[in-house]
């Protein structure tokens, strides 16, 4: 009986899993703002940006996986105070002009999501992303430049919901983020928050 | 649906197609001009009392093609903002201009401070600090700026002629260019003469303990670059209040 019974359970689970979605991918346009020392930097909001996930289900509701993405903040500040240098043996100098401040971050994070809602249906999420951030940061003035590369630890907590169109496996996917990477030894910490809009297919 | 669906493509690819890391049009020539002054805060400890500016803007050339076409248009502003910042540092009675001639040209913009000809048997005016301006005519200037003057020969404490010799500044990192000057460029360098000894300098470098570099002047507006060149020479003092 025992067996027939584990046996049901089994099979109700692989029929379960037969209806439920393997996979979601999803392709968006960040829209983000800077926080903190990153917005002290550069306040501009960036349009310019693309990102890529994929994620694979567990269950019906949990996905685990991964996600790429590119932002790209830019902003010319005037009439800011000299730049003060050392330059060593002691000798200083202070550099004033029109500085065009550009930041781009690239995350590469993996993640795990929960949903809510069944197949077929809007399915609200909330999820975590965790890995490491490459962020290039570049200062010019006139024909100056200064500039930072580096790769930092990075944590992403983001909620948003998929749209399916009609009974379609496409839909909108709407999200929204912080993203957080962590202090390098010569620059801030990154702080921005990001709303995405983009094409998700849950299959 | 098919519609959202080609609408959302097209947004996509324009997001990917409209990314740059470092996305700018193009910059007004103005965004590009740059004031750098450099100096060591022992050299102002105690800072000069008494300044002579050399009434004279030195083109830095090699007289061939290559030269920047310059006919001192915006030489009355260099020597005149110059001026009168140092009068505002130190004030009219420790402010001299040192001058070729007795009615110095262009017209000195503050007639109360006091025009000392110069005189080659007697080079050293009796100054803390001379400052001198320059301006880079020629392409490829790599090397560091001496001041100095043809008419002032090849005596006196200037030593031995206004380009060559030591190199005072060449310890600077390449990120800042100092050893590469853009063409028009407007330098100023301030050279103290406390160090002076029997009239001559101990180190074959003449001490230049201040310069300010003023990046790219000259484009093809007479007007524009006149009030750049201001609002440059301007900042380099605004930014160095440990002159005085």
């Amino acid at each position: 009986m025992k067996r027939i019974t584990l046996l049901a359970i089994l099979l109700s689970g692989f029929a379960v899993v037969s209806n439920a979605q393997t996979s979601y991918w999803t392709i968006s346009w960040p829209v983000s703002v800077g926080m903190g020392a990153t917005n002290d930097y550069i306040s501009a909001t960036s349009f310019r940006g693309i990102g890529i996930s994929g994620r694979s289900f567990l269950t019906d509701n949990l996905s685990i996986g991964g996600e790429g993405s590119w932002e790209v903040f830019n902003e010319i500040k005037r009439d800011l105070p000299p730049r003060s240098l050392d330059l060593g043996n002691g000798v200083y100098s202070n550099i004033s002009g029109t500085e065009y401040r550009y930041l781009n971050t690239l995350p590469l994070f993996v993640n795990a999501h929960y949903y809510l809602g069944s197949n077929g249906s809007i399915r609200p999420f909330a999820g975590l992303g965790i890995g490491t951030v490459y962020v290039d940061q570049r200062t010019d003035i006139g024909l100056l430049s200064f500039q930072n590369n580096n790769w930092r630890f990075g944590l992403q907590p983001e909620i948003g919901v998929f749209i399916p169109f009609g009974l379609s496996p496409s839909g909108v996917n709407l999200s929204a983020r912080y993203r957080y990477g962590t202090k390098a030894s010569d620059a801030d910490a990154i702080s921005m928050f990001s709303f995405t809009i983009g094409l998700g297919i849950m299959n | 649906m098919i519609r959202i669906t080609k609408t959302l493509i097209l947004l996509l690819l324009a997001a990917i197609t409209l990314n740059a890391c470092y996305p700018g049009d193009s910059i007004p020539i103005d965004d590009l001009d740059t004031s750098s002054t450099f100096y060591k805060a022992e050299d102002f400890s105690p800072p000069p009392a008494s300044v002579a500016i050399v009434w004279e803007v030195v083109q830095q050339k090699n007289d061939d093609a290559n030269d920047l076409p310059y006919k001192g248009e915006v030489d009355s502003e260099i020597l005149n903002t110059t001026l009168d910042n140092l009068v505002n540092l130190y004030g009219e009675s420790n402010v001299i201009i040192i001058s070729e001639t007795a009615t110095p040209s262009p017209t000195p913009s503050n007639s109360n401070v006091s025009v000392v000809v110069y005189d080659e048997n007697d080079p050293e005016p009796n100054v803390d600090v001379v400052v001198s301006p320059s301006i880079i005519l020629r392409r490829e200037t790599v090397g560091t700026v001496y001041p100095g003057y043809p008419w002032w020969g090849g005596g006196g404490w200037w030593g031995g002629g206004w380009w060559g010799g030591g190199c005072y500044y060449c310890g600077y990192p390449p990120s800042v260019s100092i050893q590469r000057y853009d063409i028009g460029t407007v330098v100023l360098d301030m050279v103290d003469l406390r160090q002076l000894v029997n009239g001559a300098f101990n180190s074959s470098d003449v001490p230049i303990i201040w310069v300010a570099v003023n990046r790219g002047l000259i484009s093809s507006s007479s007007s524009f670059n006149k009030e750049r060149t201001v609002k440059g020479i301007d900042q380099s003092f605004e930014q160095s209040p440990y002159l005085n």
